[in-house]
């Protein structure tokens, strides 16, 4: 109904850790998807006016 | 419906000075909340002139208490198109009544809306603004289900506020619209520039009609603002099987909307958000995956600190977006685990809403 965060799927990211499982691809294209969630979490948390 | 109500309204509608504002409150089976949301309207800064309750299909007592509160109530007939079909058949017979500059207040009867929330709406109605929203948190109920929904609209109100009310959507839950605008709309379909094939203002075939109202708005080039002193609560739902229907009814309300209008310059944004979802979908099952397989060959977890620095991260992103719901919330957030029950259990729902929405299949709701 309304604004879809962009943070669904960050809980992908949690847990303090990715596993080194051997899968290369998939390591790099969850950290690389983890990595931008954390940037836009950073944007979130940053002060900024609410006039 | 239509001789007797359009004798109420004719009899009523057009008091002097214009412009007025009309509150139009569409009702099924609502007695519980009725009487709040009508209250909430009298209490207003500035009342509206009007206020208008629309029962639809009602078996209760709605229309009886709506009436004791001091609306004007209007029944629904034969109306198989819920909530879009009853404010259709109530804006046929209002919108003639009105001049350009009057207004019109949609809200959902479990809302209940802040003191200011018409005044402010009123005030921000202008410069090409094809509606003004309301940014609403969720009321008291529901246990934990209930407290993680009203985590979630605290952490939306906030992000609203934080753009200045740009939103992506105008609710249902209250929205202020001017005549114009409607006609507008009703206008634009019925010469097939919109999606939806007849004069109305609202399209009763879609699933989520206030998203696929923003989405007309904003390709007759309004803009659509929420100012955060619109402010609103709703209820929240109380079961998860509840919460699953609204969920399920929403996310694939707002595909199929995007589906109809197709890639446009106004959707785009909304197309990337919907990538960007089931890219996160898609990236948190190959984590859960990846982690079984680490447990099941490897016996263990390596722990990096680069992805501890990453989770620090997002267990302050929780906590600080939810600030406004007080420290207990705060903390509950810390835990990280908690909340996540909530994101994987709307990954699935939306899961579910792309397969429904692709096979076609039967709607419910």
């Amino acid at each position: 109904m309304y604004h879809q965060g962009v943070f669904v799927g960050s809980a992908g990211a949690v847990l303090g850790a990715l596993p080194f499982t051997g899968l290369n691809v998939t390591w790099i294209v969850v950290a690389a998807f983890a990595l931008l969630m954390a940037a836009g979490a950073l944007w979130r948390i940053a002060p900024r006016s609410e006039a | 419906m239509v001789t007797e109500a359009s004798a109420k309204l004719t009899e009523v509608a057009v008091p002097a000075p214009r412009p007025v504002v009309v509150a139009l409150v569409p009702a099924h089976n609502e007695e519980a909340q009725i009487e709040a949301a009508i209250e909430s309207l009298r209490g207003q800064v500035s009342p509206p002139d009007l206020i208008v309750v629309c029962a639809d299909n009602c078996t209760d007592r709605t229309a009886e208490l709506a009436e004791a509160a001091g609306a004007i109530v209007l029944e629904t007939v034969d109306n198989p198109h819920k909530k879009a079909g009853a404010l259709n058949q109530v804006l046929e017979l209002l919108l003639p009544l009105l001049i350009d500059e009057d207004s019109v207040l949609v809200m959902d009867a479990d809302s209940i809306l802040a003191p200011a929330f018409v005044s402010t709406a009123k005030g921000r109605l202008r410069d090409g603004v094809g509606g003004v929203g309301g940014v609403f948190t969720g009321r008291a109920g529901g246990g934990f289900v209930g407290m993680l929904q009203r985590n979630e609209y605290a952490r939306y109100a906030r992000d609203v506020a934080r753009l200045k009310g740009k939103v992506l959507v105008l609710t249902g839950t209250a929205t202020l619209f001017s005549a114009k605008t409607l006609r507008h709309v009703a206008w634009a379909r019925a010469e097939g520039l919109l999606p939806g094939g007849t004069a109305h203002v609202y399209d009763t075939s879609v699933l989520t009609e206030d998203n696929e109202l923003t989405l007309a708005l904003l390709h007759l080039g309004y803009r659509v603002i929420s100012p955060k002193e619109c402010r609103l609560t709703t209820e929240v739902m109380e079961s998860w099987r509840d919460l699953y229907r609204q969920r399920l009814r929403w996310k694939r309300g707002a595909i199929e909307n995007l589906r109809t209008y197709g890639l446009t310059r106004v959707t785009a944004s909304y197309w990337g958000r919907q990538l960007v979802t089931f890219f996160g979908m898609l990236v948190t099952a190959l984590y859960l995956a990846s982690l079984a397989w680490s447990l099941a060959f490897d016996g263990a977890i390596s722990v990096k600190p680069i992805w501890l620095a990453v989770s620090g991260i997002f267990i302050l992103e929780r906590i600080v977006t939810v600030r406004s719901r007080g420290l207990v919330q705060m903390a509950l957030a810390a835990t990280l685990l908690v909340e996540m029950t909530f994101d994987l259990f709307l990954q699935a729902v939306h899961g579910k809403a792309i397969v429904d929405a692709i096979r076609n299949s039967e709607r419910s709701w």
